[in-house]
């Protein structure tokens, strides 16, 4: 079996791997043009899924990829909440490097939440986030008060200003969130099939093997922690900028909680399940509080009965549909000529 | 002095009350239930109706435990069960499910506002003590604290149901071929468990107010004091609850902003140097 | 001389119990030593020692460096690599994937976050060929926990030679191994301990007394006896502490 040169990708493995990124793309293609052509609670809608589908899709990287349950995801997105309505209340900054400070803080506080995996998993771990995610908070609420405004938050939150655009304008923002949107979802597929992402995917299914291969797992934990935290950082401060004020309930557990459970609802370790959990979450509850004041009972009937029958979220009822395993070339495919 | 130790070690009672269901729920099912503090809401709810309905407390007190335990054993048999073998982010979603859906009956009976129930006319009242005016109904507390750890050791340490409790959160299915069904002694803890609950918002009602966040601001207290004592452990969750109340009662006086995050940082602590607990003995250790 | 490995007054305690008393063994280059003992014996601890994943009193050298803190990552850079009774696989991973993931910590100095892994060709190209060497190529694309046991066995062996290592630690290679694949792991035994140190835990007397140049026993944690097969097998103590132990 020789070959004279490396060969092409085939056909069909090129069009699977690029699924990841058509989909990306008609995703954001679909909000494009319900943002453009909608109504204003529509708009409103799409724009509100967008920004926390990004949360998602970070938390994603560490929930799913990695395996590690964080119950105190909600807490990164009010770091990057905060430090966007400071730079650029109290310092004037403009609205695009604030963003990027916005996604480095949530970094930093992701990193800090990961630290404790070095030690512990499973439910400890899950419980120390929960505690880091909660000292954040009392230090927003409490100690912080003076840049933080408290319980109250800080309203007046601006919105980047962008060239020529009227970034007010919710339509203009509507598509400069899609924009976000697209490219955090382009960088995270690029993630999960780069070298990086082999490894982390390793860790979840066998960290031991991992580390007697010679990866140096806690600096990969770490890492994907900082990443969720950056996609949660710029979140936070899209959601501040589009309601004009922060506050610190995005902090809280029962937000986190909201968060892993979108997760679940859309199907965890597949791509898009992270968006498809938003939209479903967002929609059954826009759905349901128009019929019912009870909406928040029947959201809970819909977790419970989900996680009975349908562990495996709303892409699971899918199946084989979106999973596509690497194939191996034959031996000899891809050797370059002798 | 003498009487902020008293509230304070009767807050620490509360605290026990209630992480008692919960440390016996993690320590037999393997499940953290993040919905007992809305069963205590609900216990706290409840009470104060059925006192206000039947004109008495100790009725309330009885039948509040006993109405948690059978609402707790329709969540375990038909809920919970089915998830034991899965991993703990479902059972997690469940328990979150559960609590919004507690939350709503709540809602839908109780309206949105809080609701005041008082002391019963024969625990009102204060006693006077090293010169402060401390009230019956915290040595009330203190006792229900001290007669409930003090019924629960008896009965892991001394019954049968203990023992075979203790043999079947490590293993399960030794005391299965032996004959014994584990499945109906979970069910039984989960029922214990849950009336604990339903016990702690009975006691809790007449001095805490009675509302729909009543169940968040405690649970997380609670967790501090499941890690602390150990999960599982009863004699450990008694100690921890103590030194919570402690920590609690001492930082309310002189460091009021810090006490929060000291707990939390408490937590962290633990978590990272001694994971099984400060007070615990070991793992599988149920008293 | 850099490749050998040894043990100095090497202990390890669970509380109460002391599961390896006062080890003091030595491993050599280009040879296979077996590690054997009845159940309960130590062995496996002492794998966990050697590999890094047990905390232990005394010391680790292998060759000159004194090894004995280094946690698994640090030894497999080192060229320690170990295989685990319990197959440890990347079960949702396809076989092929599997043998990627294992090349990739010594292919690439750094995982990059931005290229796509597809675009390491020699990387694809080098876990195919180890795949076939292993006879694994037939089911490179399934999922590793749809393979047979023996499969799986074979592609653990796989993943502990993706390093390259100088020192290659088998736990039970064998275990659950049907009596035909045995014989062709037996082969890929003597090929794949050729050049480096081999330490073979295994509970099959014939495979063991057929591989092994230097067999060491172990019993109540400590060390019984050692010695080439011939003088094991004739060693009337070793048969009575296994006799003893089979009752």
């Amino acid at each position: 079996m020789m070959h004279s040169s490396a060969r092409t990708p085939s056909a069909g493995r090129l069009r699977r791997r690029s699924a990841p990124y058509l989909m990306a793309l008609g995703l954001a293609a679909l909000a494009f043009v319900l943002i453009w052509l909608g109504s204003a609670p529509l708009v409103y809608l799409v724009t509100i899924i967008m920004i926390w589908a990004i949360a998602t899709t970070g938390l994603d990287l560490v929930f799913s990829v990695t395996g590690i349950l964080v119950l105190g995801h909600g807490a990164l997105l009010a770091a990057g909440a905060y430090a966007f309505a400071i730079l650029t209340m109290d310092f004037g900054m403009a609205g695009l490097p604030a963003l990027l400070l916005a996604c480095v803080a949530g970094a930093l506080l992701g990193a800090l939440m990961g630290a404790p995996s070095l030690r512990l998993s499973g439910l400890h771990m899950a419980l120390a986030t929960l505690a880091v995610s909660q000292i954040f908070f009392v230090l927003i609420t409490v100690k912080l008060r003076g840049i933080t405004g408290g319980t109250d938050g800080l309203p007046g939150v601006p919105r980047p200003e962008l060239p020529l655009v009227d970034i007010y304008d919710d339509r203009i923002f509507g598509v400069f969130v899609v924009l976000m949107f697209l490219l955090a979802l382009v960088v995270y597929a690029r993630l999960r099939e780069s070298p990086f992402g082999q490894i982390l995917k390793g860790i979840r299914q066998n960290e031991m093997r991992v580390r007697q291969l010679g990866a140096d797992v806690r600096l990969y934990k770490l890492a994907s922690f900082a990443v969720s935290g950056a996609f949660a950082g710029l979140a936070g401060a899209l959601l501040s900028g589009q309601s004009y004020i922060v506050g610190p309930e995005i902090a809280t557990w029962m937000v986190s909680g909201e968060l892993v459970i979108m997760i679940v609802l859309g199907g965890r370790g597949v791509f898009i399940g992270p968006v498809v959990g938003v939209a479903i979450f967002m929609l059954l509850k826009e759905v349901v509080s128009h019929h019912t004041p009870y909406w928040g009972g029947i959201l809970g009937i819909v977790f419970i009965l989900i996680t009975l029958f349908m562990p495996g979220g709303l892409t699971g009822l899918f199946g084989g549909l979106f999973r596509r395993p690497t194939k191996a070339r034959p031996a000899g495919e891809g050797r370059a000529a002798s | 002095m003498t009487a902020t130790i008293i509230l304070g070690l009767s807050i620490a009672m509360l605290l026990f009350l209630l992480t008692s269901g919960l440390t016996l729920i993690f320590g037999m099912l393997g499940v953290i239930n993040f919905a007992h503090g809305a069963l205590y809401m609900l216990g706290a709810y409840l009470a104060y109706q059925i006192g206000e309905s039947s004109g008495s407390f100790t009725v309330a007190l009885v039948l509040t435990p006993l109405a948690l335990a059978v609402v707790g054993f329709g969540i375990e048999r038909w809920l919970l069960r089915p998830l034991y073998a899965r991993d703990h982010v479902e059972q997690f979603l469940m328990t979150f499910g559960l609590i919004l859906v507690i939350n709503e009956v709540v809602r839908i009976v109780w309206g949105f506002g809080y609701v005041d129930a008082s002391e019963p006319a024969f625990l009102s009242g204060a006693v006077e003590i090293a010169g402060s005016q401390i009230p019956v109904y915290r040595f009330f507390l203190l006792g229900v604290g001290v007669a409930t750890g003090a019924a629960l050791w008896f009965m892991i340490d001394r019954t049968r149901l203990g023992i075979v409790l203790r043999a079947a959160m490590t293993h399960p299915e030794m005391v299965r071929s032996l004959g014994i069904q584990v499945d109906k002694v979970r069910t039984l803890v989960f029922c214990i468990g849950a009336g604990l609950a339903g016990l702690a918002g009975a006691v809790a009602a007449p001095i805490l107010p009675i509302q729909l966040g009543m169940g968040f601001s405690i649970i997380i207290d609670c967790f501090v004091v499941v890690i602390l004592g150990g999960l599982g452990d009863i004699r450990g969750a008694f100690l921890a609850a103590i030194l919570l109340g402690a920590i609690q009662t001492v930082g309310q006086q002189y460091y009021p902003e810090w006490t929060e995050i000291g707990k939390y940082v408490l937590l962290l602590l633990v978590l990272m140097l001694r994971p099984e607990g400060i007070f615990s003995r070991g793992s599988g250790r149920l008293a | 001389m850099s490749h050998d490995l040894v043990c100095r007054g090497v202990n390890v305690r669970f509380g109460q119990f002391h599961a390896l008393r006062d080890i003091n063994v030595s491993f050599q280059p280009n040879r296979v030593t077996a590690l054997i003992g009845p159940n309960g014996a130590g062995k496996t601890t002492l794998m966990n020692v050697l590999s890094g994943l047990q905390k232990h009193s005394g010391q680790v050298l292998l060759g000159d460096q004194d090894i004995s803190g280094l946690r698994p990552d640090r030894r497999a850079g080192l060229g320690i690599s170990r295989s685990f009774q319990i197959v440890a696989v990347f079960p949702d991973m396809t076989v092929f994937e599997n043998m990627r993931l294992a090349l990739q910590p010594n292919a690439l100095a750094w995982s990059m976050p931005w290229r796509s892994i597809h675009g390491y060709r020699d990387l694809a190209a080098d876990a195919a060929a180890r795949l076939e060497t292993f006879g694994l190529h037939d089911v490179a694309d399934r999922p590793a926990a749809e393979l047979s046991h023996g499969q799986q066995k074979l592609l653990e062996l796989a993943l502990s030679l993706a390093s390259d290592p100088k020192v290659l630690l088998l736990d039970e290679p064998l275990a659950g191994v049907g009596h035909g694949d045995a014989k062709t792991f037996v082969q890929t035994l003597g090929r794949i301990s050729e050049g480096r140190t081999t330490v073979l835990v295994e509970h099959n007397m014939d495979v063991v007394l057929n591989v092994a140049d230097h067999i060491i026993v172990l019993a109540d944690g400590s060390l019984f006896a050692q010695g080439t097969p011939a003088e094991i097998r004739a060693d009337r103590k070793v048969r009575d502490v296994f006799l003893g132990q089979s009752a």
